[in-house]
């Protein structure tokens, strides 16, 4: 009753309210800025709320019968599955420091000692990350053949004799981590050594610091939020990669991403593979907490003063 | 303000300064010498045979516009650029092939350059600890200069929780901490706002009669270079064109240009029809102007142009003769309060603008805008110079590129 008296006094509002075209306008208004939570909702809370529902499911017979129980974690954490897991931790960190020693010279490099080039080798680096990373990693498999390119090379500088018999062995997936990833770790570090202004690294050589002095009192400590996001961006998804080791891998070289993969789609046990996608995520969650941890103190080194 | 006058006028090969007043007797060796230093960049001439020698304990400053080659000088000192031919001499030691951390001169930067991931008290003293000096050494030190800089107690804060200024300090700081022999400036006040410029120029004179170090000013600004410094070295494409006394500088300006770039002047061109007894007449569009000087090689029935500084215009109301010597008939276009003292800016009936300082106190109520008033000025205070070197004035603006 209370609505219907106030009514007389709000007509005038009302009845511009009440206007087909006003009430769309004002539905456009409110609701546009929820579509971008819509488009979250369905095609990232939603898978992601039926692998977390999933992983504590049971598993039947090529189905899935909800459920509560802990029997996927505890069989994703042993035996074949547990190695697989660890085999791939180990593997992207090895594959990260690897693209790191490489990276981190060529980023060097690119960064503050390519002058004019600057710009065509940073091209360089980055047009092999726009084609197909199957196409790339199919090369690869031609490349380390027995028999290929790489082995006449290393037979030819006596640094391995015979048959290369690199292919389906983790050998291959290493360098298949590592080349598929170098650019995703030089362009960060590119970016952080091309931003150390000049002006700084000429006032130490001014007070007194060498080359080398000058580097690693200044250059590095000023890149390492570069350094930070590179690793990052190289390791998180190298945890969940599955191509390289499908393509380099064989059957000794498998990892989490193909493992998940196959239980998916392979052996149709989802709960088991929503519970092994479920670690991943613990585990790149950790990282990501320990480095927000470690580079709590560098807004002061990202500008400059 | 100071008014030493060791410098030697431009175009002398002898540029060596006479000692200061106070300082050490054992000062026969020049804290810089700079001897036929040429520097190119492909094209570009950026250093055109550049000689220089400035002494210990002195302040001086490099002034001149955008492309001038003031910072590639100093970057020469620094040893930021090498010459392509020509030597730098840093206390009687050639230098002119070691690297920056193997001279003994430290440099102020423009952008300050402080090390963004160390404490204030760290930047201060990075240089002592390149140096081998222990940790208590250099803490002890540090502070002490930080002391000097009026930054004691921000030691712990990182750069970017200073303000413009304190900035600006620790970057002083963290050069003089090492007791160069040379302390080179980068514009280091381009960044601030007016009045803290004006603070930190006299602070800057404080901080370097403290602590006895020749310091070479790098600026384009003509009031920080005449406010603080011993000399002056005016340059312009690349070349010095004087080299003088803050008062030399401005009251003798050794080129037009110089006189342009330094102070504001009234030009009034014409030609020279008699010198006799040290004057010259020279006949104009307006009154014959006698002038005390002229430029060597002008001489009777050469095309010259009289500069006269704004403050030695004498300003009366009303007209006069106008053919009278040293007196101008004028029309006032405006008068500008510049607080303590007025600007008026004049034309004669031919269009020509001519500039007086007048003190604001007392200004005669009839000199206002549109009201006709008469110029007048002594023969000392008009200087000729040929009006050929005013072809080319302005620096070309492809050069600040380089060395801006």
């Amino acid at each position: 009753m209370s609505a219907v008296a106030a009514a007389p006094g709000r007509t005038s509002a009302s009845s511009r309210a009440g206007s087909p075209l006003a009430l769309l306008a004002w539905a456009f208004e409110r609701l546009t800025p929820l579509l971008p939570l819509v488009w979250l909702a369905l095609f990232f809370l939603g898978p992601l709320a039926f692998t977390i529902i999933y992983a504590f499911a049971n598993a039947t017979f090529g189905g899935v019968e909800l459920g509560f129980t802990l029997t996927n974690f505890q069989q994703a954490l042993s035996g074949f599955y547990l190695h697989i897991f660890l085999h791939t931790i180990v593997f992207a960190a090895m594959g990260t420091a690897g693209a790191f020693v490489i990276g981190m010279p060529l980023a060097y490099v690119l960064g503050r000692k390519a002058g004019r080039y600057k710009t065509v080798l940073a091209v360089a680096v980055l047009i092999p990350f726009w084609t197909s990373f199957l196409l790339r990693t199919l090369s690869w498999e031609t490349l380390l053949a027995a028999g290929g390119p790489i082995q006449a090379v290393l037979n030819f500088l006596h640094l391995h004799s015979g048959q290369l018999g690199w292919i389906d062995t983790n050998k291959a997936v290493a360098i298949g981590l590592i080349y598929g990833y170098l650019p995703l770790m030089v362009i960060p570090l590119f970016v952080a050594f091309d931003r150390v202004p000049a002006e700084i690294l000429e006032a130490s050589k001014d007070l007194g610091a060498s080359r080398l002095r000058t580097f690693l009192n200044v250059t590095l400590p000023m890149v390492r939020p570069g350094v930070f996001t590179a690793i990052l961006l190289t390791f998180v998804p190298m945890t969940g990669e599955f191509v390289v080791p499908a393509l380099l891998g064989g059957n000794k070289g498998v990892l989490m991403g193909g493992l998940i993969y196959s239980q998916y789609l392979g052996a149709a046990d989802y709960p088991l593979g929503s519970a092994m996608a479920v670690l991943v995520m613990l585990l790149i969650g950790m990282v990501l907490i320990a480095f927000s941890r470690l580079t709590k103190g560098f807004d002061e080194v990202g500008a400059p003063a | 303000m100071t008014t030493l006058t060791k410098g030697t006028r431009a175009g002398h090969p002898d540029l060596t300064g006479a000692a200061q007043p106070g300082q050490s007797a054992a000062t026969d060796v020049p804290a810089v010498r700079l001897t036929h230093i040429t520097k190119r960049y492909g094209e570009l001439l950026a250093l055109d045979d550049i000689s220089l020698t400035i002494s210990t304990g002195e302040f001086l400053s490099i002034l001149g516009p955008s492309g001038s080659g003031k910072t590639t000088t100093m970057r020469m000192i620094g040893g930021f650029e090498r010459p392509d031919s020509g030597t730098v001499e840093i206390a009687g030691e050639d230098v002119g092939y070691l690297p920056p951390y193997r001279r003994d001169v430290n440099t102020v930067f423009q952008s300050y350059a402080l090390f963004p991931h160390m404490t204030v008290e760290d930047n201060v003293a990075y240089g002592l600890k390149m140096k081998g000096v222990g940790k208590q050494e250099r803490r002890a030190r540090a502070a002490e200069m930080l002391e000097l800089v009026q930054l004691a107690g921000h030691a712990g804060r990182r750069p970017a929780q200073l303000s413009g200024g304190m900035k600006q300090r620790v970057a002083l700081a963290r050069a003089l901490v090492n007791h160069p022999s040379v302390l080179l400036l980068d514009e280091p006040l381009g960044a601030l706002d007016r009045k803290l410029r004006e603070h930190m120029q006299v602070e800057l004179r404080r901080i370097q009669a403290a602590v006895g170090i020749t310091f070479v000013y790098v600026t384009h600004d003509q009031e920080e270079a005449l406010s603080m410094s011993d000399r002056i070295v005016v340059m312009r494409n690349g070349r010095i064109e004087q080299i003088g006394s803050t008062n030399e500088v401005y009251d003798q300006p050794a080129t037009l240009w110089v006189s342009d770039f330094v102070g504001s002047s009234s030009h009034i061109g014409g030609s020279i029809r008699a010198a006799d007894s040290g004057t010259f007449l020279m006949d104009t569009d307006l009154a014959p102007i006698r002038a005390g000087w002229a430029a060597s090689g002008l001489g009777v029935g050469d095309r010259a142009v009289a500069v006269i500084r704004p403050e030695h215009l004498e300003v009366t109301p009303g007209s006069g003769d106008a053919l009278s010597e040293n007196a101008i008939n004028a029309r006032v276009e405006e008068v500008l309060n510049m607080g303590s003292q007025a600007k008026l800016v004049a034309k004669t009936p031919g269009g020509l603008e001519l500039v007086a300082t007048v003190s604001r106190m007392g200004l005669d109520p009839a000199i206002r805008a549109g009201e006709p008033v008469r110029m007048r000025f002594d023969a000392e205070a008009v200087r000729l110079y040929s009006p050929e070197l005013e072809a080319g004035a302005g620096a070309p603006s492809e050069q600040e590129a380089v060395t801006a």
